[in-house]
């Protein structure tokens, strides 16, 4: 039962973080402050849309939405709008992960959980919402390194789309130490997640979880069976993500000075 | 940098003022998120929940609108809000009552931080001395290092309740080695009393589970930088001129891998104070993870934003120190 909350809770909440920070990290170290550039004029107009849909009933919402889409593309198929203004992508990122890393994880998730009744659903937005920083922090120094080699400067100056060059000739690159996130990120969503259910948080009574069976086998100390299980089940666990890191990684973590592992940027 | 100093304090306040007004905010709008002001009980069938739920939030001060405007569609009520009346409470230090007993949240945190406090600076403080003294003793022993790292992210990578949980297991438990008693603190000890020395048995194990936790946090990047340390120019010319293995592990190296070390204790306390939310929940000690826990199982806002804002301010005040002692250790960084 503690294995299946777990793949109904702990791995999607990984996968979602890992994408989003995946996806945050490239964007913020691809295009960083002034790299993206968008027309003024569509700026005003998604803001505008944007303010009117808050201000007005909740029934104008589409109406808002397609006034937007309608003023974008009108904007960007005109040559009168030729000016642009940068978009502080990195910026918004960093600050972003500076807000979320403020608070410990532990005590922004035991608070977050509280405001809303104990679902699944809920409780893998929270997850993700909280882990996904060290993903995007991984992913930008990565992009922001490797968009500094020459063969992505031999193929912008080729002409080559943005796409492309994420795609074919920077992410391939960066997979090698991008593909440890996932399962650091599964391994910090199943310790937050056990740990709620533990403190019996965020977890409807008739489900069954690790932690609540450890929570539960406190209250029989002779009953040492319980315990036994449920711990070698989350030992195990972990330590079957930590084999599917490559060996590289420790010694990386060795050999590097300043830099640490995303592991161990504080566990809550 | 005073200046430098300034501006991360200023951000730091704001950081924390952003997320208290989050979750204040979230905890007033979002449906079904209000307190549990009744049991069954208290809920009588014969139709007066309306009213006696009616006078709770005249109590709480809950029937005010949560925000000076409302969206979708746009509405404006004005300063009388419950996020104004927090606010102006807040500038005044006072961070509201709790909804559960009406006492003052600073009341509580102060009750729970009597046992929270001594809890995790001795953690800390010992953690900091193991990972020093591991760090420098490994150093010189590869062997050892390797079988020390393995060590380190195995217990790095377990969650803090599964350490507290085989340490009760083990040495509290009647059937194995009852060395340490297991729950709570001796009888004669009172939530609000004073600490005393029969207290301490009671203490070891929670201390123990938190420094197991922590030192591998400390131990890993410290030991790293030592090792990345060693082979440089200085040592060998320290060597030369015959300086003792222990005096250019403790006056050569140690000061220039201090900034390193600073910097990760205060990340670390945060993840302390954390840790202790969940080391008080397994020991069932009366502190500020108890508290918490509690508040979150009954929607106490007002004690949630509270320690919320505290952990918050202990992160602050850790990184300005941190700041503080590496310009004083390394005058370069001022």
């Amino acid at each position: 039962m503690g294995a299946r909350r777990l793949l109904l809770v702990s791995v999607p909440a990984a996968l979602l973080a890992s994408i989003v920070g995946v996806l945050l990290g490239t964007a913020a170290g691809y295009w960083g402050d002034t790299g993206l550039r968008l027309r003024q004029a569509a700026v005003i107009a998604l803001l505008t849309c944007f303010t009117g849909l808050l201000v007005s009933e909740p029934t104008a919402v589409g109406w808002w939405l397609l006034t937007a889409a309608l003023a974008t593309v009108v904007i960007y198929s005109l040559n009168c709008f030729a000016a642009t203004v940068a978009v502080p992508l990195d910026w918004l990122v960093q600050s972003t992960m500076a807000w979320l890393g403020a608070v410990p994880r532990l005590v922004l998730v035991l608070a977050l959980t509280a405001l809303h009744a104990p679902t699944d659903w809920w409780l893998t937005g929270m997850l993700a919402l909280l882990c996904w920083t060290n993903t995007a922090r991984l992913t930008r120094t990565l992009v922001q390194q490797l968009c500094h080699r020459p063969y992505v400067e031999a193929g912008r100056t080729a002409g080559l789309s943005s796409a492309r060059l994420l795609w074919h000739h920077i992410l391939p690159n960066a997979w090698p130490s991008l593909r440890t996130s996932l399962p650091l990120n599964l391994n910090t969503c199943l310790a937050l997640q056990t740990t709620l259910a533990f403190l019996g948080i965020g977890l409807a009574p008739d489900q069954a979880d690790w932690g609540a069976t450890l929570a539960n086998a406190r209250l029989e100390p002779s009953a040492w069976w319980l315990v036994v299980s449920a711990l070698l089940a989350l030992t195990l666990t972990v330590v079957a993500l930590y084999l599917l890191l490559p060996p590289s990684l420790t010694k990386l973590t060795v050999s590097s000075r300043l830099t640490s592992p995303p592991t161990l940027r504080h566990k809550y | 940098m005073v200046r430098a100093l300034l501006v991360r304090t200023a951000r730091a306040l704001s950081t924390a003022w952003l997320i208290a007004s989050a979750i204040f905010l979230l905890s007033r709008s979002l449906p079904g998120s209000g307190p549990r002001l009744l049991t069954d009980e208290q809920a009588s069938p014969f139709g007066q929940q309306a009213t006696t739920e009616a006078r709770y939030q005249q109590r709480l001060g809950l029937q005010t609108p949560p925000f000076y405007f409302r969206l979708l569609p746009w509405r404006w009520h004005g300063t009388p809000n419950q996020y104004h009346s927090w606010l102006t409470e807040l500038a005044q230090g006072n961070l509201g009552t709790s909804f559960r007993d009406d006492m003052a949240v600073t009341t509580h945190l102060r009750q729970a931080l009597r046992l929270t406090l001594p809890l995790t600076v001795s953690a800390l403080l010992l953690s900091a001395g193991a990972a020093l003294l591991l760090a420098q003793w490994a150093v010189h022993r590869p062997r050892w290092y390797h079988w020390l790292l393995v060590a380190g992210y195995f217990l790095d990578s377990l969650p803090l309740f599964v350490v507290g949980m085989t340490l009760l297991l083990v040495l509290a438990n009647p059937d194995f080695w009852p060395l340490f008693p297991a729950y709570g603190l001796p009888a004669a000890a009172s939530p609000a009393g004073t600490l005393s020395w029969e207290m301490v048995p009671y203490l070891v194990l929670p201390v123990a589970a938190l420094t197991l936790t922590s030192v591998p946090a400390l131990f890993l990047p410290l030991a790293a930088a030592l090792r990345e340390q060693a082979p440089q120019l200085y040592v060998t010319a320290a060597r030369a001129k015959g300086a003792s293995r222990h005096r250019i592990s403790w006056h050569h190296l140690l000061p220039n891998v201090m900034p390193v070390f600073l910097t990760r204790l205060a990340d670390l306390v945060p993840g302390v104070v954390a840790g202790a939310l969940v080391v008080e929940v397994v020991f069932a000690l009366p502190g500020m993870g108890r508290l918490l826990a509690e508040a979150v199982a009954a929607r106490d806002v007002p004690i949630l934003v509270g320690g919320v804002l505290l952990v918050a301010c202990v992160r602050l005040l850790a990184w300005l120190l941190a700041d503080f002692t590496s310009a004083l250790v390394d005058p370069r960084l001022l």
